[in-house]
């Protein structure tokens, strides 16, 4: 069950790791639409006030393609042995599963409504701050459940890497981490670009 | 009831690589000694050789075996690469104890 819940990439790789991907990303952008959620960075996540079907569309594509290419170059260059684009862009679009869970915490604009009025409280008058109790729980709930969900997504994605790869050792991490940062920053930059 | 009985590869005492010493007709009981050493598919694992024997009746497909075992293609690809590495390191220990 563990293996299957962190390392389902043992048994599901390549074309049938991209279809179950294509339909969490097709779930996602649907998700994105209906409560205003943005994916607006490899491991991020941002509630919006609107969001476009454009914009819900390019997340997804920014995503995937970031994560893929970037960590598909880094190992060509570090790997001994052949490793295949098809394995990389197939299980780790798999293993954006997690981020299906967040979106929902914004259901009727709740989360967004929630920062808009921290934000507008402490720029106006930072020393007294006042919260009612259900909004601290619900961001403490959120908040929790978020960390849990980053955490379950990078360890999909470090074993998506380390199945498509086998690579081992230093030579496995030193890479990922890499590969991970170079796809935050370009897919952040795009972004901008775009 | 008969032990399954594996056979050793390594030393228990100083773990270097085993030879066969003395071999044994169980029809006529004839003894043959001498020192012979232990072919390299002899030298891997019993799961090991049963890999290798699967992959050779899959025809060498590394697709077919994948389905066959229930495990995904680059899984499959990442057990073979480790035995070809592991294949290749008996080789080279073989030719520097026969340099030695």
């Amino acid at each position: 069950m563990k293996n299957k819940l962190f390392n389902p990439f043992v048994q599901i790789a390549g074309q049938k790791a991209l279809l179950i991907g294509l339909g969490i990303a097709l779930l996602s952008m649907a998700l994105s639409l209906l409560f205003q959620a943005r994916f607006d960075g490899v491991i991020d996540l941002h509630f919006v006030e609107t969001i476009t079907f454009q914009d819900a569309l390019f997340d997804q594509f920014n995503v995937l393609l970031c994560v893929t290419i970037c960590l598909f170059a880094i190992a060509k260059t570090v790997a001994k042995t052949n490793v295949r684009f098809i394995d990389i862009l197939g299980t780790t679009s798999l293993a954006r599963f997690p981020f299906l869970l967040l979106p929902w915490f914004n259901i009727n604009q709740k989360m967004w409504v929630i920062s808009e009025q921290m934000i507008r409280s402490l720029t106006t008058n930072p020393t007294s701050i006042a919260f009612e109790s259900t909004d601290i729980a619900y961001l403490a709930i959120s908040s929790l459940v978020s960390l849990l969900a980053i955490v379950w997504y990078v360890t999909l994605l470090y074993n998506a890497y380390k199945v498509s790869t086998n690579l081992k050792g230093a030579r496995l991490v030193g890479s990922f981490i890499a590969g991970i940062l170079i796809a935050e920053i370009v897919s952040k930059l795009t972004l901008y670009i775009f | 009831m008969k032990a399954n009985k594996k056979l050793p590869l390594s030393c228990p005492s100083c773990s270097s690589a085993l030879h066969v010493k003395s071999l044994y007709c169980i029809s006529c009981e004839t003894s043959v000694e001498g020192l012979y050493e232990l072919p390299i598919l002899a030298q891997l694992t019993p799961e090991e050789q049963t890999l290798i024997l699967q992959f050779f009746k899959a025809s060498g497909s590394i697709k077919e075996l994948a389905s066959q075992m229930n495990l995904s293609y680059p899984t499959m690809r990442n057990t073979l690469d480790d035995l070809i590495e592991k294949v290749i390191a008996i080789e080279q220990s073989k030719i520097e104890n026969h340099e030695k």
